[in-house]
């Protein structure tokens, strides 16, 4: 599995800075958790990780190779789960959990039972034929997940994973993304739940931009 | 205002369909009034003069002691109120000037005075009369009757009573000027030359030589002293073509007829009143009928278009204010709070809509009369005009409400979800329901013909309306059965913008609209083209061909002649002679070339079947052509004899027919026999120095007697020019074979001589017709034959007037320019020893309205001292067709179809605008996730385009059995056509192009939607809050 | 206007879902005094939000009372339920904006807000009144477009407090702000709570909001599982005598497991039947 490295990498919107330049370097089993206030560029961070925004600055790279556009990270496995979901709201938790996997080449009947055991996974193996809008904002919060690990990531990119979920499923969820890294997959996790961070390898504080190791990666 | 300039594309949206239900209301009234303006006008143009004007005119004939009222007072016999519509009356005086003595030489005729008569004739020689006595002879008069400029002459006066008898007075009228008439509409359709020289038809007796019409001031008929006899008063009111409109014809219509029959008093003299005006109102009146049924059948149709799109964007725009509705409920508003709140918003933008509604509705009735009515004729906002408005206003009041009501009475606690619940299945709603129940029930009511009138008029879009939302509905839950199985299968493109589509809202609407709208674009080209196709064909079929002159006279073998030099192929100018019908009921003889006929005139409806035509051929013999004035043969071995009824003999005289070129017989004697002899000389005169045809072989005695016995005659010759003229062999002659009078049977083998045996029963004359000519006359039929006729053989009139036996070899549908019944014929057949009588019309058709054709023509013609009386053009023919409000109601269709297409595309970019934020987001969210830009814009326009291909499939399919239903209730013509070309198929080509001008607009329309959808479903929008 | 007192009776809702008959609250019973401020707490789908929207009377329970102030919302009218909402209970929504009317500005909106009111009394607070009272007084005539995610917070509760109502009901009104506009948010409505003694109901996820409040109810499983007084969490007798146990007890205390009550020193001990150590039923939150 690859190692996910960021070199220098900034975001800016206009003026706006919204992340100083960063180095990062995440291997392959690695849970990584991002903590701070609202605003001071977690998100931003990990879209720019996924190459889901340009970076004013800077450089990320999976597996030694550089990452161009968003089109390019999926390529290579980069998977982000935005916060507020980023489901598709036209089609079905199971079918917004298949298609990314269709997109990325995998046979129709792996794909079938790849979504069935990642909804199991995260308790909505019930839900699968509901429309998005049909659930709540915590079981979309899962659906998003689970078609994250539906996808066998090689990079897990979550914002605020856990921010609608009660604590019994916001344990769940932080297994099942410490089962993702043990998979082999490095994880990055934005949250701003000081206890969803503490169960993590190590954790990236962000204030205002500016990044600081509150624990750094071993 | 500000609630607006929040959603400005919403409100502009609303504003321009409420302006488009307005405009579709509003511009019905104000086309169709103008289109009655303009049909008034054409119809006042168009009317011969005497049609549009009301003449007065007060006679004393019937009692000469009556006094004659003056021009004045009869011109007050048109009321008052309607005097505005006319000009002011021309004033006159007619009275009798017959020069006295009264001798032969002296003619007789009428003596005239119009006010301003003088600016309406050329004056060719003096001046123009002024004083009493003085008079203006036409120009022919002064040559007839040496009535030069400064002659006098005298005529009969006024009568006067001395003792018991009535005595005229002398008036002596002087000759100040001459004149010749031309056309003018001052004179309402008078004569007043033409009549110079010629003799009047006197009742009994012979008649008198006449003069033409003497024009005089006034003062001769009324001055003092000795004046001329007044027979008739009289005014004439020519009608204000631009005073004129419909109404007033209309209303102009029942006070000429009741003028017409108003009494005379007692002890006056009775006025006499001729107008057309009454047959000109009805004439319009029919018009706008028809026009009643048209305008309101395509308005409708695109009103309920506009209305139906103006319902759905009405429910998308209030289902998107549901959150502020449940808002005005959560502040304690109620029901009644929440609608006004939807209403405060809504109502003064829809009913904004009616100020651009009325401005589009006559900015298009400006166009469309510019472009479409001849004329300049007034738009005029009357009453219709604004009840139509306040209709349009109803209806965006209406819609408006429901609309708002159906979300504001809803319960709190739905409204506040987030998304409506949505219809999974494919279960109808309430309101979906009951309009496919009532569409569908008056469509199968017109379907079965138990419907009709302007509800029956809008089926096409009833039919596209229970389709469409049948359709719709059935999309849905298909579409997300296929959806779902592609993407089971793998297929990730195909299945998501099928799944897409089957989940969003827009579909069922795209599917609905855009079926409505291909429907209407489909019916309204389909039934432009059909009126178009109709017209054409019926011009075509009333024209005969692109241009038809009438030739004065008679004179074919000129007319042929001159054709032969024009055009000697006979393919771009053709003769044709029509022989009137004889009698009501049989029909009209057409003489034609068949191959230059079949190649000029127009056949609508199909080309003529050449077969068919070929056998209009003639007996298919040379002519045996003599040319010379004296002839002589030689007869050998005749045995003719006669025997009397006593039982004497007689001598036997044989001759030849001759067919002069002009068809003229010449019953020419060769000479006689006596009995048994071996050889007799024969010799004969004819003036056939030009060629005549031997059309026959006779012989003659006294009636009574037979005649029989047999003779040879052969050397032909004729003089002086020495040319042998063959006569044999027997297969050039029919053999007379009569019961009644005998029989004629011919035998050689030889070209030299014939032999005849002749048995005759007692007829004075047995003639042995020249096989040339025809026996029967082989004819193309149409309508039917003669009344007593059985089988194909009949009489039809030939070309001289006399019956002439005839075979019907074919029937033709219609026959170019005739009605029915008409007999075509072979013109050379006809003209096989015929003569072409006086009252036979020769034409000459062309292929082309080609003016130097035309000139050609006429010159050639002119050499041989024919002239061309009339020309009439196909153009000319069409035009009459065209200038009629069924045609200008048609016209319409060009733009409802366009509208509705539009119409179409508006909903297209209402939905995309309504919904494009979240499916925008939705295609981030698979961005997101790695799905390719290709397959994320593939995906956005085939989320698009099977909805618009559907509609227009089905729209198209909708249109077509629409035309089908309503085209036989549309009316194409004024009046219809004498000969019916009717032909409602459908008109591929309008489908075709109406199907390509809906795929193109809507296709490329929701190709470039879908990619617009596409460039904005960066991944970014996923950042947006919310939905 | 003062706080009007709220209380629930045995509150049941039924509401079907796919075919089945699922229970959203199954038997509350809640009082809330006059002038309280309380946060309604619970994991997601719990019921809390359900039972938000009773109290406002947007629906009626299947079973039980509302009552709030003199009224009982379950056999209200319309017409009183409107009458109700036009003056003495308001219900902020979960997100600001679903609050304000798009097009108008906070005091139009304000305006807005006491339309029914002003029909009903005349004594409603000038607009500017109520929107200088939350704080927003500069933003007061600018378009909701141009306001931080904080002052439409403030927007919304500036609308909802437009008739001075004697009961807010607001759901999640911080879930989408900073820190520093959910402090804010809160600091006002404490200050609307203190100032004008309107009893406040919110509901919420955040701990760190529930902590800043001197009363929350826990709802779990349609029921009221617990109560925090400033930060301690306790359990709740229901009227007929049961006690749910807090989620991390369950955690140890399968369902089926025997338990003893056991009174020491004035303190029930819970004793489960397999253990002799009293300790081990204590366990840290």
């Amino acid at each position: 599995m690859p190692e996910l490295v960021a070199h220098g990498l900034s975001v800016a919107y206009g003026d706006l800075v919204a992340l100083q330049p960063l180095d990062l370097a995440v291997r392959p089993g690695q849970l990584l958790a991002v903590s701070g206030p609202s605003g001071a560029g977690k998100s931003s961070l990990l879209w720019a990780l996924g190459a889901a925004l340009r970076p004013a600055g800077g450089s990320v790279s999976v597996g030694g190779a550089a990452v161009t556009d968003r089109e390019h990270a999926a390529s290579l496995g980069v998977v982000v789960v935005p916060q507020g979901n980023g489901l598709a709201s036209s089609l079905t938790a199971a079918e917004n959990i298949i298609v990314p996997q269709l997109a990325a080449g995998v046979p129709a009947d792996d794909a079938a039972r790849r979504t069935a055991d990642a909804l199991t996974l995260v308790g909505l193996e019930e839900s699968g034929n509901h429309l998005i809008e049909e659930l709540s904002g915590g079981q979309q919060q899962r659906v998003a997940l689970a078609r994250a690990f539906a996808a066998r990531a090689e990079v897990l990119l979550a914002d605020e994973p856990t921010s609608d979920l009660d604590a019994a499923n916001r344990e769940r969820m932080v297994a099942a993304l410490r089962a993702e890294a043990e998979r082999g997959a490095v994880v990055v996790m934005a949250t701003h739940d000081p206890e969803a961070a503490a169960q993590t390898d190590g954790e990236l504080h962000l204030d205002a931009g500016v990044a600081t190791w509150v624990r750094p990666l071993v | 205002m500000t609630r607006w300039r929040y959603r400005p594309g919403q409100a502009l949206a609303l504003v321009a369909l409420a302006a488009l239900v307005a405009a579709c209301a509003v511009f019905a009234p104000l086309y169709d009034r103008a289109m009655q303006q303009a049909l008034t006008r054409t119809t006042i143009d168009g009317a011969p003069v005497v049609a549009s004007t009301v003449q007065l005119e007060a006679s004393n004939s019937e009692d000469p002691t009556i006094p004659i009222p003056t021009p004045e007072q009869v011109a007050d016999r048109l009321p008052a109120d309607v005097r505005g519509d006319f000009l002011p009356p021309i004033l006159g005086y007619g009275g009798d000037a017959d020069v006295i003595p009264g001798q032969a030489s002296d003619p007789i005729g009428s003596l005239l005075w119009r006010d301003g008569q003088c600016d309406h004739v050329t004056i060719t020689d003096g001046r123009c009369p002024d004083a009493a006595g003085e008079v203006l002879v036409s120009a022919a008069d002064a040559k007839n009757f040496d009535l030069e400029v400064g002659a006098t002459t005298r005529v009969n006066g006024r009568l006067y009573q001395r003792g018991n008898s009535v005595l005229a007075k002398t008036v002596h009228l002087t000759v100040v000027g001459t004149y010749t008439q031309e056309p003018d509409d001052f004179w309402i359709g008078r004569l007043l030359t033409g009549a110079s020289g010629t003799l009047s038809q006197g009742a009994g007796g012979p008649g008198h030589i006449q003069h033409d019409v003497w024009l005089t001031p006034r003062e001769t008929f009324n001055s003092s002293g000795a004046t001329a006899a007044v027979t008739s008063s009289w005014a004439g009111y020519r009608i204000d073509a631009d005073q004129v409109g419909v109404d007033e014809v209309l209303d102009l219509g029942s006070v000429a007829d009741e003028l017409v029959s108003l009494p005379t008093p007692p002890g006056a003299a009775p006025v006499s009143v001729a107008t057309g005006i009454g047959d000109l109102a009805d004439n319009v009146s029919d018009q706008i009928d028809q026009s009643r049924v048209t305008v309101p059948l395509l308005m409708a149709q695109l009103g309920l278009l506009a209305v139906v799109v103006l319902w759905l964007v009405l429910l998308a725009v209030t289902e998107q204010r549901r959150p502020e509705v449940a808002l005005a409920h959560l502040r304690g508003r109620g029901r009644r709070g929440a609608r006004r709140l939807l209403l405060a918003e809504l109502l003064p933008v829809t009913l904004a809509g009616l100020v651009p509604g009325l401005v589009l509705a006559v900015v298009a009735a400006w166009v469309a009369r510019t472009v479409a009515l001849p004329g300049d004729v007034p738009l005029e906002l009357r009453l219709p005009v604004v009840l139509a408005l306040v209709l349009a206003a109803g209806v965006l009041l209406g819609i408006t409400v429901v609309a708002s009501v159906r979300v504001a009475r809803e319960p709190v606690s739905d409204l506040l979800r987030r998304v409506p619940p949505r219809q999974s299945t494919w279960a109808l709603g309430a309101v979906d329901a009951v309009v496919v129940a009532g569409c569908g029930a008056v469509v199968v009511l017109f379907a079965t013909g138990g419907l009709e009138g302007p509800v029956a008029m809008v089926a096409p879009a009833l039919l596209a309306v229970v389709v469409g939302l049948l359709l719709a509905h059935l999309t849905t839950p298909t579409a997300g059965l296929l959806g779902r199985r592609q993407l089971r299968r793998g297929r990730l493109r195909l299945g998501v913008s099928i799944l897409d589509a089957a989940r969003s809202p827009a579909t069922r609407r795209t599917v609905a609209i855009v079926t409505l709208a291909s429907a209407l674009a489909v019916f309204s080209a389909d039934a432009l083209l059909i009126g178009e196709r109709n017209r054409a064909d019926a011009a075509e079929q009333a024209a005969g061909a692109p241009l038809v002159a009438d030739v004065q006279g008679n004179d074919l073998a000129a007319v042929r002649s001159a054709l032969d030099e024009v055009d000697p192929d006979g393919t771009q100018v053709t003769p044709v002679v029509r022989v009137p019908q004889p009698d009501e009921n049989a029909g009209e003889t057409l003489g034609v070339l068949r191959e230059g006929f079949t190649a000029v005139a127009l056949f609508p409806g199909g080309a003529p079947d050449q077969d068919d035509w070929a056998q209009l051929a003639g007996p298919d013999v040379d002519p045996t052509v003599l040319t010379g004035r004296t002839f002589t043969a030689e007869a050998t071995g005749a045995t003719l004899t006669s025997v009397r009824v006593d039982g004497t003999p007689y001598p036997v005289t044989l001759g030849l027919d001759l067919a002069t070129p002009s068809g003229e017989i010449l019953h020419t004697s060769l000479g006689r026999f006596d009995g048994t002899s071996d050889r007799v000389d024969l010799s004969g005169t004819a003036p056939c120095a030009d060629g005549c045809t031997i059309t026959g072989l006779w012989v003659s005695s006294l009636p009574g007697a037979t005649i029989s016995g047999t003779v040879t005659i052969g050397a032909l010759q004729v003089e002086p020019s020495g040319d042998a003229v063959p006569l044999g062999p027997a297969e050039g002659w029919t053999a007379l074979n009569d019961p009644s009078s005998g029989s004629m049977k011919p035998s050689s083998t030889s070209e030299d001589q014939l032999t005849v045996k002749v048995d005759g029963q007692g007829a004075s004359l047995l003639t042995m017709p020249n096989a040339w000519l025809p026996t029967e006359v082989p004819t193309l039929t149409t309508g039917s034959l003669p009344p007593g006729t059985s089988g194909t053989d009949y009489e039809i009139t030939g070309l001289d007037g006399e019956k002439q036996l005839a075979v019907q070899v074919g029937t033709l549908d219609r026959v170019p320019a005739s009605g029915r019944p008409t007999y075509v014929a072979d013109l050379d057949t006809l003209q096989r020893g015929r003569v072409v009588a006086s009252t036979d019309q020769i034409e000459v058709w062309f292929a082309a309205d080609d003016d130097g054709l035309l000139d050609a023509v006429t010159s050639a013609l002119h050499d041989r001292g024919v002239s061309i009386e009339r020309t009439t053009t196909l153009a000319d023919v069409r035009d009459g067709y065209d200038a009629s409000a069924a045609a200008w109601s048609l016209q319409l269709a060009a733009l409802v179809g366009a509208l509705a297409i539009l119409i179409a595309l508006l909903v297209l970019v209402v939905s995309a605008a309504s919904s494009w934020r979240l499916r925008a987001r939705d295609l981030a969210a698979l961005r997101m996730t790695g799905v390719p830009t290709r397959s994320i814009r593939a995906m956005a326009v085939a989320a698009q385009l099977p909805a618009v291909l559907l509609g227009i499939v089905a729209g198209t399919v909708c249109g077509l059995v629409g035309a089908h239903l309503v085209m036989p209730t549309v009316p194409l013509f004024a009046v219809d056509p004498e000969v019916s070309t009717l032909d409602l198929s459908t008109a591929w080509v309008a489908v075709v192009v109406a199907v390509a001008a809906a795929l193109v607009v809507l296709g490329v329309g929701s190709v470039l939607i879908g990619r617009a959808l596409a460039a904005r479903s960066d991944v970014r929008r996923l950042r947006e809050a919310g939905l | 206007m003062t706080g009007m007192r709220v209380s629930t009776r045995g509150l049941v809702l039924i509401y079907r879902s796919e075919g089945h008959e699922v229970a959203a609250l199954s038997g509350v019973d809640l009082d809330i005094e006059a002038g309280e401020m309380v946060g309604l707490l619970g994991p997601s789908g719990s019921g809390k939000s359900t039972l938000l929207s009773l109290l406002a009377g947007l629906f009626r329970p299947s079973a039980g009372k509302v009552f709030v102030g003199p009224h009982e919302l379950s056999s209200a009218t319309p017409r009183e339920l409107d009458a109700l909402r036009a003056r003495e209970v308001s219900l902020m929504l979960q997100g600001a904006v679903r609050n304000l009317l798009p097009y108008f500005t906070p005091i139009e909106n304000v305006r807005f807000a006491q339309g029914a009111a002003r029909v009903v009394r005349g004594d409603v607070p000038s607009p500017e009144e109520v929107v200088a009272g939350v704080g927003l007084g500069d933003d007061a005539h600018r378009p909701l477009a141009e306001l931080s995610p904080g002052h439409l917070q403030l927007a919304a509760l500036a609308v909802s407090m437009a008739t001075t109502p004697g009961l807010l009901l607001a759901d999640e009104p911080t879930s989408q702000l900073d820190h520093e506009a959910r402090d804010l948010v809160l600091e006002r409505m404490a200050l609307v709570n203190r100032e004008f003694g309107t009893t406040i109901v919110l509901v919420t996820h955040d701990p760190d909001v529930a902590a800043t409040l001197p009363r929350t109810i826990t709802i779990r499983d349609g029921r009221v599982g617990g109560e925090g007084r400033s930060g301690e969490e306790y359990a709740v007798v229901t009227p007929d005598g049961f006690l749910p146990l807090p989620g991390h007890v369950r955690e140890n205390l399968l369902p089926g497991t025997l338990v003893r009550f056991h009174l020491e020193d004035g303190n029930y001990l819970l004793l489960p039947e397999s253990s002799e150590q009293p300790s081990e039923g204590r366990h840290r939150a």
